[in-house]
């Protein structure tokens, strides 16, 4: 009995000694590798968002070089203004009245409607010429920044045998976006049919505006502080 | 010759198999010790180098988010076209009249002269017109041009009358 315990002893104190070396080293290697597992997630998560804010930097870099952006954004506000454009709709119709011989007799402008993301108005006059020049008129208000679209259009002979117009026209404008996107979500160039859209809108015609310079030719005026 | 002398009682003896035993598992435990060591050394080191590449790789990210914070204008230029033109082509895709109006210019241009305007009301989505003529071979002319126009889908003759003092007075509604 003694020689048979004195034996298991022997065999037993190794034996123990890789029993803990194994148990010790599984414990210590699961918790390491789901360390690195953990560290390896987020390595392949932030190389994605990298790439994509690569990808970000690079879209910007070229935009802000070419500063085609700053002509197309001036282009499409003006086609889309962040106000209500009344007045430049109807500095239109005043010089398109000049331009193709038809004299406005009235114009008024309506309530605001605001649908899907934009506000309309409906601006309402009334044309008298011969059919030939109202026509052509129409066509010419079709093709002027800011974009607006004709609704209903009646004419009626006058007994001067020119014609009486009554048109609605409705012209539309929206608010900036409010805010930005975050930093690491991806914005994507424009695409063809979005550049087709600018070129069309680039091509309207913009209303004529003129703009007053200070006068430098006159003298300053006399600071009446100044005892002369 | 070589001699042995054990003086322990032969009772404590352990036999020589079980000796061996003992030295073998002695020397797979310190094996197995030694290839544990290695393998935490060796796995420590891998963590610190993929530690290594996350910290590499966020330092890259905190200075792109500097260089596009930079370029903070551009990106609000370019929102600002995405949006217009969202909203643009929404618009475009409203109805209006503006068919009509380039349909009824293209009938007037082709009228002879004896052929008046005398009305006419565009809508959305159709058209109103009147014509006065003073001979049947205006009216043919009006019928043929319309046809030949090839503008319309629709063709409504909505009212025809006859004076023989005024002529004929033609209404027909296009769509």
């Amino acid at each position: 009995m003694k020689e048979l315990s004195a034996k298991l002893e022997v065999i037993l104190k190794p034996l123990l000694a890789i029993i803990i070396v194994v148990i010790l080293g599984a414990v210590l290697a699961n918790n390491l590798w789901a360390r690195i597992s953990k560290a390896r997630s987020s390595v392949t998560s932030e190389t994605k968002t990298l790439n994509l804010l690569n990808d970000k930097l690079s879209l910007l870099e070229r935009s802000s070089q070419a500063q085609q952006i700053q002509s197309y954004s001036s282009a499409v506000t003006s086609a889309l203004p962040l106000n209500s454009p009344t007045l430049q709709l109807i500095s239109h119709i005043r010089s398109k009245e000049l331009e193709h011989n038809v004299v406005i007799e009235s114009i008024s402008g309506g309530s605001t409607l605001t649908k899907e993301g934009f506000n309309s108005v409906g601006i309402t006059f009334k044309a008298i010429g011969s059919s030939f020049d109202l026509a052509n008129f129409l066509i010419s208000l079709s093709n002027v920044s800011p974009i607006s679209k004709f609704q209903q259009i009646s004419f009626e002979q006058e007994s001067s045998g020119q014609l009486t117009m009554d048109a609605q026209i409705e012209t539309y404008w929206s608010d900036t976006p409010t805010q930005l996107p975050r930093l690491d979500e991806p914005i994507s160039d424009l695409t063809d049919a979005e550049k087709s859209i600018i070129d069309e809108v680039t091509r309207l015609q913009k209303p004529a505006f003129t703009l007053l310079q200070p006068d430098d030719t006159n003298t300053p005026e006399r600071d009446p502080f100044i005892q002369i | 010759m070589k001699s042995t002398i054990n003086l322990l009682p032969k009772e404590v003896l352990i036999k020589s198999d079980t000796q061996q035993l003992a030295s073998k598992l002695t020397k797979v435990a310190i094996a197995i010790t030694a290839i544990f060591v290695l393998f935490v050394a060796g796995l420590v080191a891998f963590m610190i180098f993929v530690n290594n590449q996350l910290a590499t790789t966020q330092d890259k990210i905190a200075q792109t988010k500097n260089q596009i914070r930079a370029l903070e204008s551009t990106e609000q230029s370019m929102l600002l076209v995405k949006d217009r033109v969202q909203k643009i082509q929404l618009i475009q895709n409203l109805n209006s009249s503006a068919t009509q109006i380039t349909d009824l210019d293209a009938l007037l241009t082709a009228l002879p002269a004896s052929v008046l305007f005398q009305s006419g009301k565009l809508d959305v989505d159709r058209s109103r017109v009147t014509l006065k003529l003073t001979s049947s071979q205006d009216l043919a002319f009006v019928f043929n041009l319309v046809r030949e126009l090839d503008r319309y889908q629709t063709v409504v003759m909505k009212k025809f009358d006859f004076n023989p003092a005024a002529g004929y007075q033609i209404e027909f509604e296009t769509y």
